[in-house]
């Protein structure tokens, strides 16, 4: 049992440590992070470092060589940044968006969430892959061309899960409490409605980061990644041609994706567990 | 003790504030007129729908948006009119000039900051303290409402109090910026007897310090009698009487008044199986469709003609005693 009296966030650690998933998912997103932070002291050799191609696994280079003789291990490390970034910007500037027009909606209702919210339904019904690909054939394929489109098009969720949150907490006594006590708008959105509408949104940016990553890997795979930045998208692209000869090239970055986006999902479970009063015991 | 007109803090002149929903227009305020005096308390009394905790929020311009709105009348606040001035002037004074406490002390409280911030940031917000002071400010705040170990409190959340502090939470909040004007919307009908007396003890006690006034707004006519200096009685969104509060209970004029003050047990006429505690027959009539006349006819046990074709006038009967009722009217 969890002592009532315990702090808010420390209740929160203690529900999400009950359930071991969500410890190894908490445990996977954060190694992710750290190969990230320190991926040149991690990496064996520099990306740029050239030997014999196709080298299988085991001795000098643990995970092999591809076919331009590079390591596939250092590769890999590298390529745990360009995931990073996509993700976290992706999902900074979606939930920047979302959470704009999300509070704006639930909090001023009436017409302006009827505006907002058709708005809103627009661009969900867009294609999201189509999109994504006509963007970067336009303006070209590089990092934050794909941040930009991954942001464009998720944050239609942030503002639908905010405006139902806004919508249920604007009705709340204490709005009209602080309302009374000569609070603006725009502290009562900020400053008062918005920590309470928080847990979902958290929940779901931990969900969007995987997302995210995902979709900057397909959109490398298909070759229209940003050729300066290494990432496991790219290295599968360029794996295509020699599944035959060099399994390695393509299983070890797709392991990699595999497990970094279900450690991301598992966190996010987990966060919602953890965060979501109508599951609490 | 007579008010004098330099005395008067807030008086209300013929407020009426409607609410427009799909084509109908409730009428929940029509023509009430009110004046409060500094240092003194005003009992608002009446039941549920007539139109007492409307008057409230139309001082403080806090109806229900975009429904209701004041279409007529004048509140006037150390001489400025609250009905005409611009919403940013109006966010001014909230908290600052005019606090109000509401009857839910479990909800009033923002659930996930803690009990120092909320009275911080309205300290932060009218009177401009850094961040620290203001938390400073917090803790003598709370001490000041009679919290036990303010700086510990401070850190702690709402749902760690119990209802009784959390409404004394709430009183620290409102006169956090030092306010002419309280107004309290029900504050003691939520909690349990002991602690009522308990609020309604510091209540008093702060007035006394501060010389705040208070609109204090209630169906309970026991609180009334022991907080308020004079009493209006609202019925069906119009003040039916006004009078200080020891004439009202001693010489009720409304047969209105009347048949609140019988259905209130005393221990003389305490009720028994046999003996009940006499109630007002029939319900308040709906404000969208009042009858012509007075509101009051169909429940009044003094009815006649005249009650049922023409509205009776807010007359003064004796010296500072007002009723709305053809039985009064000379």
């Amino acid at each position: 049992m969890i002592p009532a009296r315990a702090k808010p966030s420390r209740q929160v650690w203690m529900r999400f440590r009950r359930k071991k998933t969500a410890v190894f998912g908490l445990a996977g997103a954060a190694a992710f992070v750290i190969v990230a932070l320190f991926a040149p002291l991690l990496a064996p050799y520099g990306t740029m470092d050239l030997g014999t191609s196709f080298q299988p696994p085991g001795g000098e280079h643990l995970l092999g060589t591809d076919s331009l003789g590079s390591d596939v291990l250092s590769n890999m490390i590298y390529g745990t940044r360009t995931s990073l970034i996509v993700g976290l910007c992706a999902v900074v500037t979606s939930n920047i968006i979302g959470l704009t027009i999300g509070s704006l909606a639930g909090y001023f209702g009436g017409r302006t969430d009827n505006v907002l919210m058709r708005i809103t339904e627009m661009f969900q019904i867009l294609p999201q892959f189509f999109l994504a690909i006509i963007v970067v054939a336009l303006f070209g394929s590089s990092i934050w061309n794909i941040v930009f489109v991954i942001g464009i098009l998720t944050w239609p969720v942030t503002a639908r899960l905010l405006r139902a949150e806004f919508l249920s907490l604007r009705k709340r006594e204490f709005v009209d409490a602080a309302r009374a006590l000569g609070m603006s708008d725009f502290d009562l959105i900020v400053r008062e409605i918005l920590p309470n509408a928080l847990p979902p949104i958290i929940v779901n940016a931990s969900l969007q980061i995987s997302g995210a990553i995902l979709l900057e890997a397909s959109l490398s795979f298909l070759g229209l990644g940003d050729p300066d930045a290494m990432s496991w998208g790219v290295m599968l692209h360029n794996a295509q041609e020699y599944f035959n000869r060099a399994w390695w090239m393509a299983a070890f970055p797709g392991m990699a994706l595999f497990v970094t986006t279900l450690a991301l999902n598992l966190t996010g479970d987990g966060l919602n567990d953890a965060l979501n009063p109508r599951l609490r015991t | 003790m007579a008010v004098q007109a330099d005395d008067i803090l807030l008086s209300i002149e013929d407020l009426h504030t409607y609410f427009f929903v799909d084509g109908n227009v409730a009428k929940s305020v029509r023509g009430v007129d009110l004046s409060l005096g500094r240092g003194q308390t005003l009992g608002l009394v009446g039941e549920s729908g007539s139109g007492k905790s409307v008057t409230a929020q139309s001082i403080l311009r806090l109806i229900q948006q975009p429904a209701g709105r004041i279409v007529q009348g004048r509140i006037v606040f150390e001489g400025t009119d609250l009905a005409s001035i611009a919403e940013e002037e109006m966010r001014r004074i909230r908290g600052n000039s005019i606090s109000m406490i509401f009857q839910e002390p479990m909800t009033s409280l923002n659930p996930v900051i803690r009990i120092g911030e909320q009275i911080a940031e309205v300290v932060r917000l009218h009177r401009g303290l850094p961040a620290r002071e203001a938390l400073d400010y917090a803790t003598d705040m709370l001490a000041k409402v009679g919290i036990a170990e303010p700086a510990r409190r401070i850190a702690q959340f709402p749902h760690e109090l119990s209802g009784g502090m959390r409404q004394r939470v709430m009183i620290a909040i409102a006169l956090s910026c030092a306010p002419r004007m309280l107004i309290a919307d029900e504050p003691t009908t939520a909690l349990d007897v002991t602690i009522q007396a308990q609020i309604l003890d510091l209540m008093r006690s702060l007035q006394r310090e501060s010389g705040i006034s208070i609109l204090l707004i209630t169906h309970d006519l026991g609180v009334v009698a022991e907080m308020a200096h004079r009493v209006a009685v609202m019925y069906a969104g119009q003040i039916v009487e006004h009078a200080d509060v020891a004439t009202l209970f001693e010489r009720p004029l409304h047969p209105y008044t009347e048949g609140l003050l019988a259905s209130v047990p005393g221990l003389d006429r305490a009720p028994t199986p046999d003996r009940m505690l006499p109630a007002i027959a029939g319900t308040v009539p709906n404000v969208l469709d009042l009858p012509p006349g007075c509101a009051f006819q169909d429940r009044c046990p003094k009815v006649h003609d005249r009650c049922r074709r023409e509205e009776p006038p807010l007359a003064t009967v004796e010296l500072r005693h007002d009723a709305r009722c053809w039985l009064h009217v000379v």
